[in-house]
């Protein structure tokens, strides 16, 4: 009797911890890679994020190439996680969502937003290493993007250098390894998209945080603490952040160049 | 035979498209090394933001070289809080572009740096209209307007160095032998100079006291040069004049050491909080000052009035900024 009532009560606390809305992070594994999760997940813990870490389990298990050529273009897929994002929503309308993928996962991370129905905005997204097209429009995604998209983008990429076919399906060379390109066609809708789509290129100083510039490295949980983390969880874009399209003043004269004196001018290191 | 001079183009081509590949590979790695040993003379120098830029221009080419890998994450926090500290300084001289991109290389180096995120936002409200070219550029141009200046270093520096010391201790004897090493040849004073330098009258040592250690603090102030003392916050340091310490305890329990002196009539100076360096001066000119926070987080201006590289002795100024 008492067992009965104390599995009731449990059942009854469980059910009911499940009801709190809480920021979530949905993230999708890459291709045939199945242990980044942890690591994200350890970073952005570290950062200080309380809320829920639901990775999507997308693949078919059947290898990496299938996953990366069939199953990460597969409207099912985009499907389950896009039903999964819209009841978070409905049940949080403002808690903050983060929708994160590796490699092929972000091919079905925008796939499912383009699926979400009008209304439901995920909050930030996050492209570590993308295997999905450079040249993909990503006008219809930032439409159910509230905030800022960031995709890490390395030419150290050992695995994106050597992919033929993106996981978009096309020839075209993915966004992961020289970054997403606007459309030609700027108007106002494709303006407001790309001012908040973000390419995060490769640099030595992430050496710190231990990425590489390889694939899945983009993925350590110490990268993700300090540079992917400042970015999504604060309101205010990242001092950092070069956004994609910005207005550029064409009227706006080069500085008058002053005369020097006659000593060697000192040379310049860059920090990279 | 037609096809045998084929096969011999082909092979000639071949070698030379591998040749110029390995003169490539060796040009990206020759950068690498020459940039990582320019890393490693900074560090020697203790200029940590030098150092950490020219580790990351190494390792830019080669990210899987450990030894760049561990000198970026060994230099980052020194090289991110320098820049910090720099923002600081010169927003207090007024240079709110130079602080404004100071800022930025701090967060180039560490992104989440909690002071550098918090000042950045306050250099906006404070000075937002001043800092909207410069955003403009960063956002057209990127890191490159971070590019950091580098000074040529003097025509005397490309002659033979005598071998650097081994960095036997941390000390101050050491790092000071490690400085002399590497001043450039015209600078550096051989033994029989400084012998006879001891020699000479410059500040007169007749009527010196009992020399200061080198490491015991003096508090020792400028003689007055109007009667009625009319500059109390000027002092003179000397390496070599007994009359003399090389350090003292100034305002705000504020440590001043003089760290050499160099016959451009330059002076290096080390600030001690007690036993911890809080900020280095080097090549500070005469007539030129610095900005400086005091232990009690108040804000003066060292102002190096006379420097006499003879016999190492300098004369500078403290005023509140």
């Amino acid at each position: 009797m008492v067992a009965g009532a104390t599995l009731l009560m449990l059942a009854l606390g469980t059910g009911c911890a499940e009801q709190i809305a809480k920021p979530t992070v949905f993230y999708c594994e890459g291709a045939g890679w199945y242990s980044s999760a942890g690591q994200v997940e350890s970073g952005l813990r570290k950062a200080g994020f309380k809320g829920r870490f639901v990775n999507y389990s997308w693949s078919c298990f059947l290898g990496p190439s299938t996953d990366h050529l069939i199953t990460a273009r597969s409207g099912l897929v985009a499907s389950g996680l896009a039903d999964r994002i819209e009841k978070t929503r409905r049940h949080g309308p403002d808690m903050p969502i983060y929708a994160m993928g590796l490699s092929a996962g972000t091919a079905v991370v925008l796939n499912a937003l383009e699926k979400l129905p009008e209304g439901i905005r995920v909050d930030h997204v996050v492209l570590y290493s993308s295997s999905a097209s450079s040249t993909r429009n990503l006008t219809p995604v930032m439409e159910r993007v509230g905030g800022r998209l960031y995709a890490t983008t390395s030419p150290h990429d050992g695995i994106l250098r050597a992919i033929v076919t993106n996981a978009d399906g096309g020839g075209g060379p993915p966004a992961g390894k020289s970054g997403f390109a606007i459309p030609a066609s700027r108007d106002h809708r494709v303006a407001q998209a790309y001012s908040r789509v973000i390419n995060l290129p490769w640099r030595a100083s992430y050496l710190q945080f231990g990425w590489d510039g390889g694939h899945t490295a983009a993925t350590r949980s110490d990268f993700v603490q300090h540079v992917i983390a400042p970015r999504i969880f604060s309101k205010t874009p990242h001092p950092l952040d070069r956004p994609m399209f910005r207005t550029v003043n064409t009227n706006s004269r080069p500085p008058r160049k002053t005369a020097t004196a006659a000593s060697a001018p000192p040379s310049t290191v860059g920090l990279h | 035979m037609k096809r045998a001079s084929t096969q011999r183009s082909v092979g000639v081509s071949t070698s030379c498209i591998v040749s110029a590949l390995i003169l490539i590979a060796c040009g990206n790695g020759c950068a690498g090394a020459k940039a990582y040993r320019q890393g490693k003379e900074a560090e020697k120098r203790g200029e940590a933001h030098i150092a950490y830029a020219y580790y990351a221009q190494a390792a830019q080419s080669n990210p899987d070289d450990r030894d760049y890998t561990r000198s970026l994450k060994r230099l980052g926090p020194t090289a991110a809080n320098f820049w910090i500290n720099s923002a600081r300084l010169a927003e207090a001289e007024g240079r709110v572009i130079d602080a404004w991109k100071s800022c930025m290389r701090c967060l180039m180096i560490q992104p989440d740096h909690p002071e550098g995120l918090a000042y950045i936002n306050e250099l906006d409200a404070k000075h937002g209209t001043k800092l909207s070219a410069v955003k403009r550029d960063w956002q057209n141009k990127g890191a490159a307007i971070l590019a950091i200046k580098v000074p040529p270093k003097p025509p005397a520096q490309v002659s033979a160095r005598p071998p650097v010391p081994q960095i036997s201790n941390s000390g101050p004897t050491a790092k000071r032998d490690i400085a002399q090493a590497n001043k450039p040849a015209a600078v550096r004073k051989t033994p029989a100079q400084k012998a006879k330098r001891s020699q000479r009258k410059w500040p007169p040592k007749s009527e010196s006291p009992p020399k200061t250690p080198k490491q015991q603090i003096s508090t020792n102030r400028e003689q007055p040069t109007k009667p009625n003392g009319a500059r109390p916050n000027s002092y003179v340091l000397s390496r070599d004049n007994d009359r003399y310490g090389d350090r003292v305890k100034a305002i705000d329990d504020l440590i001043v050491e003089l760290q050499d002196t160099s016959d451009e009539l330059e002076a290096d100076i080390d600030l001690y909080d007690g036993k911890r360096r809080i900020q280095k001066i080097r090549g500070l000119k005469v007539g030129r000052s610095k900005l400086l926070l005091t232990p009690q987080n108040r804000w003066f201006r060292l102002s190096l009035e006379r420097v006499d590289h003879e016999s190492e002795t300098i004369a500078f100024r403290l005023d509140p900024a």
